[in-house]
C-alpha cells in the first residue's frame, strides 16, 4: 500500500536482462483504493499462476539493516501534507489513500533451478518494493512540490550518474582498480571516478596537482592525461603523448608536478607540456651517453625500482631513488625547482650531481619489486621481502622486519606509521626515527625525552660536510659559522645596548631553523658570554635563557656559557642547561652540583627554578612555602619503613628518612644534575673534592629518593623529569666510591651508611637465596632426567 | 637396620586396558567394571574398594554394557551380540544367549531386576526375562531404523527411552509401541554432522536427559516433545551419563577426559522451583570418559586411560573415613609378576603372553642412594604367547626357575625351562593331569617339587613335579564343609608342611601337606584378604586385609599370635589405615625372623616386630627424618614400620636373598605414552 498523490495512474514496466534466460517484469498500476480491486491485472496475466500478496508499508517487517527510524511510516509525520503516523489499522481510516498494484513476473528458465530462483527473486523484489514504497512515503516532503518536469530532470540526472558508475565498474581492469586506490575502499563512496578505455592500462599512480586542482594520469606508459574534477569522461580529457616511458609523477606542495621517466630523466610538467615529444635522456642503462645532456652526471646501470621526491629548501628538490641490479644503491639528486625561463636552457646544460646515499648491502634478488620511502633527512625505509630502515648518514641498517607472507611492494608512510599490504591484510607499523647522531651510535645518549624535542641537535647532527670538522673543536665550527655571518652582527653583539641586542636577536631567531642559523646562534651566544666575561656587570639573563630554551644549543656550541652562569649564580639557566645540553663535561657537572649543594636554602627560596621534577614527591614541612605540594601515598607508613630496614633507627635519622633532607628548589636542581650524562671515570676524581657535609647531604637526598622510589611497585617517581631508580643508584654508588673513607669517619653519616649496608645485605641474601633455588632446581632436573632414562638399575637403599 | 641392593625394574610394559563400562550394584555395595579387552572386574565398596573379582577377557568377547539383575547376578552384553551371565563365584563367563539383533550396544535392567532390555544394531529393543539359571527372550519392542546406542527404563518400568543417532524415542513397554520420537539436532546449524545420543536417562518425572556428541546435556519433556533445558557442557562429545537414585544429581563424562557434576538445585534459596545446574567440573582423566556411575555417596568415572576414579560427594559423606577421600585405581590389586629367587628370573604376565627376564647383576657396593654400575645387563629370555583367544588367568615361575606354568579359562599349561648357556629353551610338559580349569592361582613349593593349583569350589590341587619333565596329580584339598567360591590366593610354607588358601568368601583354610588334611580355618574376619604368606621359620601366617589390617596367625597353635593381639588392641597407625591401595605381596627375610616385608602400589614397608608400634602422634613415614639424626638419637625415634616410598607405582617387590631386593615399577607416564592418543585433547584456554 502506498500513499501518493491520488488520481494518477502510471504504468511502468521494468525489465532486467543480465542473463539471457532470466527476466523480471514489474508492471505497476495505481488506484485510489485500499487494494480492493482483485481483477486489476486480469488482462495482463490471464493465464499465469498468480499469488497475491499484500504489502503494508507501515506494519510489514523489513530487514534489520534497512531500517531507519526516519523512514518508518509509523513514526513519520509529513510537514507539508500533514499525512503520516500510520498507526495500526491506517488502511481503513487514512485519507487520501492509494494502492500501488504491482505485477511481478520472474522468469528463470534454467532447468533445475527454476522454482528456487524464481521464489528467491520474488522474495527479493518484495523486499525492494516494500522498502522503496516506505521511502516514497517517508520522503513525501521532498517530492511533494515537484512538477512532472522536475521529476524527469531529476531522473535524467540520476540516470546519467548511475550509468557512469556502472560503466566504470564494468570496464576497469584489475590494474586500474589498484591504481585508483580511492575506489577500493568499499565502505566509503568515491568522490569521483574515471576510467580509461578498455585495453588501456594505467601505469603509474594518479596524482593531483594541488595548484591547479587537476589530476594527472599516465596510461600505456607514455600517454599523459590531465583532467579536472568536472570532466566526466577521461577520453575527452587533455592528452599528450610523450616520447619516453614515464615511471612516476610526483606532485610537490609548492611547484608543479615532476615527471620521472623510466630512463631516469626528470622534467617538470610545465616543461614537458611545452614540447611533449622532446627527447628524454636515458640515464640508467649502461649505454647512456653523457653528451645527450643528462640531468645528472655519470650514468649508472641498473633498474629504477622506486623513487621518492622530497621537497627540501625553497629552491631545491631532492630526488631519492633506488636502483637495483648490480649495485642496489640509493641515490639522491638535487634539482633546482623554480627555474627562470631565461636560465632554463642554461640549467639544462648544467650537469647536476648525483650522490650516492646508501648502498644496500642485501642480495639483489631480495630487492626486486621494492619501494622506498624517505622518512626524514637521514632515514629511508625500503620495502622488499622485508621492511628495512636505513640510516643514510652512517650507512647502517637501523632495523628490519621480516614479512613472510609477501607484500604488494607498495609502502606508504603517514604520521610515523607505515602502511603496507602484508599477505592479505593491511599492516600498520609504528616507527620512530631517533635523530641520527654519533652519540646514538656510540651509545652515550641522554634520555630520549629530551631527544624527541630536538630536530637539530648539536655538532654531530649538523650537516654532512661538517661532520668531519666537528670532531676537531668547537672553535672551528664557530669560525665557520662566523665566516658566514655578517661581521656587523658580531660587532653588534660585542657592544650594543641590551634593548638593541634583544630586537636584533629576535629578528635572527625568527628565521627558519637551518643548520646555518644554529651555528650563528652558537656564535652569538659565544660573543655574549665573551662580553660577560669582559664586563662582569653585563649579564643578559633573560636573553640567554630564552636562547637556550628555544634553540637546541649544546655545550660545545657555547662552551663558556655555563661557566659564566656559574659565576653569576644563575641557577635557573644552569638548570635549563643541564636539562637540555647533551654534552656537558663532567667538570662542569660537578661544579654545578657543588654550587647547588652549597647554596643555602634561604637563598634558594627566592630563586625561581623549574620545580616539575621534584614537586610531586618532595613533602615540604616548612609553612612558608608558596607552592602547595602533593602529599604521598597513604600506604607508606613508619612501621613499614622500619620493617623494611629491619632495624631500630634512631629517632632523628628516622625523621630524615621521612622528610626530604633538602628543599624543594634544591631537589629540583639536584634532579637536573642526576639527569645529566656523565662518564664515571671522569666524574669520580671531581667528586672526591666534594666537601664532606655536602656529600652527606647529597647522599641523604639520594637515599631519600631511593626510599621514595621503592614505595611503589614499579619503582618510579611521579613527576616530569624525575630521576629514575637506575640514575639514583648509579649516583649513590659513585658518591660512595668517591667519598667512602670520609663518610666512614663522620658520625653524621653513620646511620645512613648502616641503612645502606642493611639494604645491600638484604639484597645479597636475596640473591644468594635465588642462587640456591636455582641450584636445587637444576639438581631436581638432573635427577628427573636420570630417573626417566633408565629402565633398569641397581641402587642401594638404606632402611633404618 | 640395613642396606639393600635394589634391582629396580622398569621394563614391565604393562598397559592396563581402558574402562568401557561401569555398573553400580543397586544396593551400592559393589561396582562392576568392564574393560576394553573384555575383562570384567568387581570392586567391593565395603572392603575399601578392593578389586575382589577379576574375570579375564576374551578376544572375541567385547563388553559394551554391564548390569546387575535379580539380586547379585551380573550380566554383560557386547558387540558379539551375546548376552553373557558371569559366574562370580567361579570367575568365568557362565552362560551366553544370542540377542538376535546383531551387535548389542546397550543393556539395562528394570528397577526390580526381573527384566533386561537390550538395544541392538538393527534398531530393535528386546526384552529378556531373568529366570533362575539364565535368561529368556520375552518380546520385541517397536523396531525403527538406526542403532540403539543407549537405553533407560522409567523407574516405574512402564516406558523405555532409546537413544539413537540424531533422535531418541520413548517406547511404551506394555504396548511395545513408540509413543514419542524426538530429533535432538533440530535447529542445529551443523545439521550435516550427525548427532549421536551417547547416553540417556528417563527420570521418574517424565524428563528425558540426553547426552550427545555435540557436547550437550539436554532435558526434554517427552510427553510434550519439548526441550526444557539444554546445557552445553563441553565442546566435545558427552559420552556417558549417570543419575543418582534420588534424581537430584548426575555425572556426565566427555571425550576430553573431563567429567561434570550436575545438580538439581532450587533457583532461589528455600524456593520450590528447581533447575539443573552444572556445578563441578573434574579433570581426572587424560582420555575419553566412556563410563560413569553414581553411587549414593560418590561420583565414579572410568576412562580409556584405564583409570577408575571414585570421587566422594562431601555433602553425602557423614564422617571422615576411608570413603571421604578421592581414590584412583589404575593397576590391578593382584600380582602379575612372579619371581624365581634362586635363578633371579622375573615372569611378567600380560593379557595374552608371558615374558621371562633374567636380572642383571653388579659386583660393586655403595652407599644409600647410589646407583651401582652393572656388570651384566638384564636379559629378555623368552616371550611365551598363549594360544587361543582367551586371556591368561594366572602364571607362576618356580623358585629354581626351571618350571613355568600358566592357565587360561579352559587350559592349564606347564613348561620346563632349560637355560643352557645363553640360550633358553621351553619344553611343554606333556600329559598334564586333567583338572577342571581354570586355575585362579598357581604356586610352586619352595623346593620346586610340587605345584599348587587354586581351583573352583574351594579346592586346591597338589601336583608333584617329576624330573626330567613331567608331573602327576597327588591330591586335591577341599574344605571340609564345602565351598562354592573359588580359591584366589595361596601361600605354601617354606618347609613344605603347610598351605594356606583363601576362597572368594574370604575364608582362609590351612591344610597340612604331609597328610593332606585340612588343618584349621583362620577365624573369620569380614574383609577381603589382599595378601598372605607363611613365615619360613616360625610358620606364622601373616595376613593383610584390604582394610589395611594386619594379622599374624600361628598355624601350629591355631591362634593369633601375641604380637597380632597386641597390634589389634593397640590399633594400627591412622596414616597406615588411610592408605590408598591394598597390600599385594608379603615376604620375609630368612636372616632376620622379626622382619616382614610388604608392599602396596605406593610404598614398600619393612615391618620389624621387635620394635614398638607407632602411635598416632608419631610420624609414620619417618625414614627421611631418621636419616638426618645421629646414630644415638635414632633409637628413640624407631618404630616397627619402616617405609620407603621411593619406588612408585610399585607392582611387585620380593627379597632375592638376605639384602637384595627386586622392585618392579611401572611409571604412569611410561604407560600413558603407550596409550592411543585421545580423540579430543583438552587444550589450554579452550
Amino acid at each position: 500500500m502506498l500513499q501518493r498523490r491520488p488520481g494518477i495512474i502510471i504504468l511502468t514496466q521494468s525489465q532486467c536482462s543480465f542473463l539471457p534466460k532470466f527476466s523480471i517484469h514489474i508492471e505497476t498500476k495505481y488506484e485510489d483504493n485500499k487494494g480492493s480491486n482483485d481483477s486489476i491485472f486480469d488482462k495482463e496475466a490471464k493465464d499465469l499462476e498468480r499469488e497475491v500478496c499484500f504489502i503494508d508499508i507501515a506494519s510489514d517487517e523489513i530487514p534489520e539493516r534497512y531500517y531507519k527510524e526516519s523512514e518508518d511510516p509509523k513514526y513519520f509525520k509529513s510537514q507539508k501534507t500533514g499525512r503520516g503516523q500510520l498507526k495500526e489499522g491506517w488502511r481503513e481510516t487514512h485519507q487520501p489513500i492509494m494502492c500501488s498494484y504491482k505485477l511481478v513476473t520472474v522468469k528463470f528458465e534454467v532447468w533445475g533451478l527454476q522454482t528456487r530462483v524464481e521464489q528467491f527473486v520474488h522474495k527479493v523484489v518484495r523486499d525492494i518494493l516494500l522498502i522503496g514504497h516506505r521511502q516514497a512515503f517517508a520522503w513525501v516532503d521532498e517530492w511533494y512540490d515537484m512538477t512532472m518536469d522536475d521529476v524527469r530532470e531529476y531522473e535524467k540526472n540520476m540516470h546519467e550518474k548511475t550509468n557512469i558508475k556502472v560503466c566504470n565498474q564494468h570496464s576497469s581492469t584489475v590494474d586500474e582498480i589498484e591504481s585508483h586506490a580511492k575506489a577500493r575502499i568499499s565502505d566509503q563512496k568515491p568522490l569521483g571516478c574515471w576510467s580509461v578505455k578498455h585495453g588501456q592500462i594505467l601505469t603509474c599512480p594518479v596524482v593531483c596537482n594541488f595548484e591547479t586542482h587537476e589530476y594527472i594520469a599516465v596510461h600505456d606508459d607514455k600517454v599523459l592525461r590531465i583532467w579536472k574534477n568536472e570532466d566526466l569522461n577521461l577520453d575527452k580529457a587533455f592528452k599528450a603523448t610523450l616520447s619516453a616511458e614515464v615511471y612516476r609523477i610526483h606532485s610537490l606542495p609548492q611547484g608543479g608536478p615532476l615527471v620521472l621517466f623510466r630512463g631516469g630523466g626528470v622534467r617538470t610538467l610545465d616543461v614537458l607540456l611545452e614540447a611533449p615529444q622532446q627527447e628524454i635522456e636515458n640515464l640508467i642503462s649502461a649505454e647512456a651517453i653523457r653528451s645527450v645532456g643528462p640531468l645528472w652526471g655519470d650514468s649508472c646501470s641498473g633498474e629504477l625500482t622506486d623513487c621518492e621526491v622530497v621537497p627540501s629548501f625553497e629552491e631545491l628538490v631532492i630526488i631519492i631513488f633506488l636502483l637495483t641490479d648490480s649495485n642496489n644503491s640509493v641515490y639522491q639528486v638535487l634539482i633546482p625547482l623554480q627555474q627562470d625561463t631565461e636560465e632554463e636552457e642554461e640549467k639544462e646544460e648544467e650537469i647536476l650531481s648525483k650522490s650516492l646515499l646508501l648502498n644496500l648491502s642485501v642480495s639483489g634478488a631480495a630487492l626486486k619489486g621494492t619501494s622506498l620511502v624517505v622518512l626524514d633527512k637521514d632515514h629511508v625505509a625500503v620495502l622488499g621481502k622485508c621492511l628495512t630502515i636505513w640510516n643514510t648518514k652512517f650507512q647502517t641498517l637501523q632495523t628490519s622486519k621480516e614479512l613472510p607472507l609477501g607484500t604488494s611492494g607498495q609502502l606508504w608512510c603517514y604520521e610515523e606509521k607505515f602502511f603496507l599490504i602484508h599477505g592479505k591484510v593491511l599492516t600498520v607499523i609504528m616507527y620512530k626515527c631517533e635523530t641520527s647522531s654519533l652519540a646514538a651510535a656510540v651509545g652515550k645518549l641522554k634520555d630520549s625525552q629530551t631527544l624527541d624535542v630536538s630536530s637539530f641537535v648539536n655538532w654531530n647532527t649538523l650537516e654532512d660536510e661538517e661532520l668531519v670538522v666537528s670532531f676537531e673543536s668547537q672553535e672551528s665550527v664557530a669560525l665557520k659559522a662566523e665566516s658566514r655571518m655578517n661581521v656587523s652582527y658580531i660587532c653588534l653583539f660585542q657592544d650594543a645596548s641590551n634593548y638593541v641586542l634583544e630586537t636584533e636577536l629576535k629578528k635572527l631567531m625568527a628565521k627558519a631553523p637551518t643548520p646555518d642559523l644554529q651555528a650563528t646562534i652558537g656564535c652569538v651566544v659565544t660573543a655574549l658570554t665573551d662580553r660577560c666575561k669582559r664586563n662582569p656587570k653585563f649579564y643578559p639573563q633573560n636573553l640567554l635563557q630564552e636562547i637556550v630554551e628555544t634553540r637546541d644549543l649544546s655545550y660545545s656550541l657555547c662552551p663558556d656559557l655555563m661557566a659564566v652562569a656559574l659565576e653569576q649564580k644563575d641557577l635557573q639557566l644552569l638548570q635549563i642547561c643541564l636539562e637540555r645540553f647533551p654534552d656537558i663535561p663532567e667538570e662542569i657537572t660537578y661544579a654545578c652540583l657543588k654550587a647547588f649543594l652549597s647554596m643555602s636554602e634561604e637563598h634558594l627560596k627566592s630563586v625561581d627554578v623549574n620545580l616539575d621534577s621534584a614537586i610531586c614527591y618532595v613533602d615540604v614541612e616548612c609553612n612558608d612555602m608558596e607552592v602547595k605540594t602533593e602529599i604521598l601515598e597513604n600506604g607508606f607508613s613508619e612501621e613499614m619503613d622500619q620493617d623494611m630496614c629491619d632495624t631500630k633507627i634512631p629517632k632523628e635519622s628516622q625523621s630524615d628518612g621521612e622528610s626530604c633532607p633538602v628543599g624543594l628548589q634544591k631537589a629540583a636542581l639536584l634532579n637536573a644534575v642526576l639527569h645529566s650524562a656523565y662518564t664515571e671515570t671522569f666524574l669520580l676524581p671531581h667528586l672526591k673534592n666534594l666537601p664532606a657535609q655536602q656529600a652527606i647531604l647529597f647522599l641523604r637526598y639520594l637515599y631519600y629518593l631511593y626510599v621514595k622510589c621503592s614505595e611503589k611497585v614499579n619503582t618510579t617517581l611521579p613527576g616530569i623529569r624525575s630521576p629514575t631508580i637506575n640514575q639514583i643508584m648509579d649516583w649513590m654508588c659513585l658518591l660512595l666510591d668517591a667519598q667512602f673513607t670520609v663518610m666512614v669517619m663522620l658520625p653524621e653519616a653513620k646511620d645512613l651508611l648502616s641503612n645502606l649496608h642493611k639494604f645491600v645485605r638484604a639484597q645479597v641474601r636475596f640473591y644468594s637465596e635465588l642462587n640456591k633455588i636455582e641450584g636445587s632446581l637444576q639438581e631436581l632436573q638432573r635427577l628427573n632426567h636420570l630417573r626417566e632414562s633408565q629402565t633398569y638399575s641397581i641402587e642401594v637403599l638404606e632402611i633404618i | 637396620m640395613g642396606e639393600f641392593e635394589v634391582h629396580r625394574v622398569r621394563f614391565f610394559g604393562l598397559v592396563p586396558a581402558g574402562v568401557r563400562c561401569l555398573a553400580c550394584h543397586p544396593r551400592g555395595t559393589r561396582l562392576a567394571l568392564a574393560r576394553t579387552d573384555g575383562a570384567v572386574e568387581v570392586y567391593n565398596f565395603s572392603a575399601n574398594y578392593f578389586q575382589e573379582k577379576v574375570i579375564p577377557g576374551h578376544e572375541a568377547r567385547s563388553v559394551e554394557s554391564l548390569c546387575w539383575a535379580a539380586g547379585d547376578r551380573l550380566f554383560g552384553a557386547g558387540l558379539g551380540g551375546d548376552i553373557t551371565e558371569y559366574d562370580l563365584s567361579g570367575l568365568s563367563a557362565a552362560r551366553g544367549l544370542d540377542g538376535g539383533g546383531g551387535p548389542i550396544w546397550s543393556m539395562v535392567a528394570n528397577s526390580t531386576g526381573t527384566q533386561l532390555a537390550i538395544g541392538c544394531e538393527d534398531g530393535s529393543v528386546k526384552i529378556f526375562q531373568v529366570v533362575p539359571g539364565g535368561i529368556q527372550f520375552e518380546r520385541n519392542l517397536d523396531r525403527r531404523k538406526g542403532r540403539v546406542l543407549c537405553l533407560s527404563w522409567h523407574p516405574s518400568d512402564t516406558h523405555i527411552v532409546a537413544g539413537s543417532i540424531d533422535f531418541f524415542r520413548v517406547i511404551n513397554v506394555t504396548s511395545g509401541q513408540t509413543v514419542q520420537r524426538i530429533m535432538v539436532n533440530h535447529r542445529v546449524e551443523k545439521a550435516k554432522r550427525e548427532c549421536v545420543v551417547w547416553a540417556i536417562a528417563l527420570l521418574s518425572s517424565g524428563t528425558v536427559v540426553s547426552a550427545d556428541s555435540f557436547g550437550r546435556v539436554q532435558f526434554w519433556d517427552w510427553e510434550q516433545g519439548t526441550l526444557a533445558e539444554s546445557h552445553t557442557v563441553s565442546t566435545s562429545a558427552v559420552l556417558s551419563l549417570a543419575v543418582s537414585q534420588k534424581e537430584d544429581s548426575m555425572i556426565v563424562g566427555t571425550s576430553t577426559g573431563a567429567t561434570y557434576h550436575l545438580q538439581l538445585l532450587p533457583v532461589r534459596l528455600g524456593g520450590l522451583e528447581k533447575r539443573w545446574v552444572r556445578t563441578k567440573p573434574f579433570q581426572f582423566h587424560s582420555h575419553d570418559v566412556r563410563a560413569v556411575a553414581h553411587s549414593p555417596t560418590a561420583l565414579i568415572s572410568g576412562g580409556l586411560d584405564a583409570q577408575l576414579v571414585i570421587r566422594p560427594l562431601m555433602e553425602k559423606v557423614q564422617k571422615k573415613s576411608y570413603d571421604a577421600a578421592l581414590r584412583k585405581f589404575t593397576f590391578p590389586h593382584r600380582r602379575l609378576v612372579s619371581c624365581a629367587r634362586k635363578a633371579r628370573l622375573l615372569l611378567f604376565q600380560f593379557s595374552q603372553y608371558l615374558e621371562l627376564w633374567r636380572l642383571g647383576s653388579t659386583e660393586e657396593t655403595g652407599k644409600d642412594g647410589e646407583v651401582l654400575p652393572l656388570c651384566r645387563m638384564p636379559e629378555h629370555l623368552v616371550q611365551l604367547k598363549s594360544k587361543g583367544p582367551e586371556h591368561i588367568y594366572c602364571s607362576c615361575v618356580s623358585p629354581c626357575g626351571t618350571w613355568l606354568g600358566y592357565s587360561t579359562a579352559s587350559r592349564f599349561q606347564l613348561y620346563r625351562v632349560r637355560c643352557d648357556g645363553d640360550g633358553v629353551s621351553l619344553r611343554k610338559v606333556p600329559k598334564v593331569p586333567k583338572l577342571l580349569p581354570p586355575a585362579y592361582q598357581l604356586q610352586f613349593s619352595a623346593d620346586s617339587e610340587s605345584l599348587f593349583v587354586a581351583s573352583a569350589r574351594g579346592s586346591v590341587h597338589v601336583l608333584q613335579l617329576l624330573e626330567p619333565g613331567g608331573c602327576k596329580h597327588l591330591h586335591t584339598l577341599r574344605p571340609p564343609s564345602g565351598c562354592s567360591e573359588a580359591v584366589y590366593l595361596l601361600a605354601p610354607s617354606a618347609d613344605g608342611h603347610w598351605l594356606a588358601a583363601v576362597t572368594g568368601d574370604w575364608a582362609i583354610h590351612i591344610y597340612n601337606l604331609k597328610c593332606f588334611k585340612h588343618h584349621c580355618v583362620v577365624p573369620n574376619y569380614d574383609c577381603a584378604v589382599s595378601a598372605l604368606a607363611i613365615h619360613p621359620s616360625t610358620n606364622n601366617l601373616v595376613i593383610a586385609y584390604s582394610d589395611q589390617q594386619l594379622f599374624e596367625f600361628s598355624i601350629p597353635e591355631k591362634q593369633y599370635t601375641s604380637w597380632s593381639r597386641a597390634v589389634q588392641s593397640r590399633g594400627l597407625h591412622r596414616a597406615w589405615l588411610e592408605r590408598d591401595s591394598p597390600i599385594t605381596h608379603i615376604t620375609f627375610n630368612p636372616k632376620n625372623p622379626s622382619h616382614i616385608l610388604l608392599h602396596d602400589t605406593y610404598l614398600l614397608c619393612v615391618l620389624d616386630k621387635s620394635l614398638p608400634l607407632p602411635d598416632d602422634s608419631a610420624l609414620l613415614m619417618n625414614q627421611s627424618t631418621l636419616k638426618q639424626l645421629p646414630e644415638t638419637a635414632r633409637k628413640r625415634q624407631l618404630h616397627a614400620f619402616k617405609i620407603c616410598k621411593k619406588f612408585q607405582p610399585l607392582l611387585f617387590m620380593d627379597l632375592l636373598d638376605k639384602n637384595c631386593l627386586v622392585v618392579v615399577e611401572r611409571p604412569i607416564m611410561d604407560f600413558k605414552t603407550q596409550l592411543p592418543l585421545p580423540v579430543q585433547q583438552k587444550k589450554f584456554g579452550t
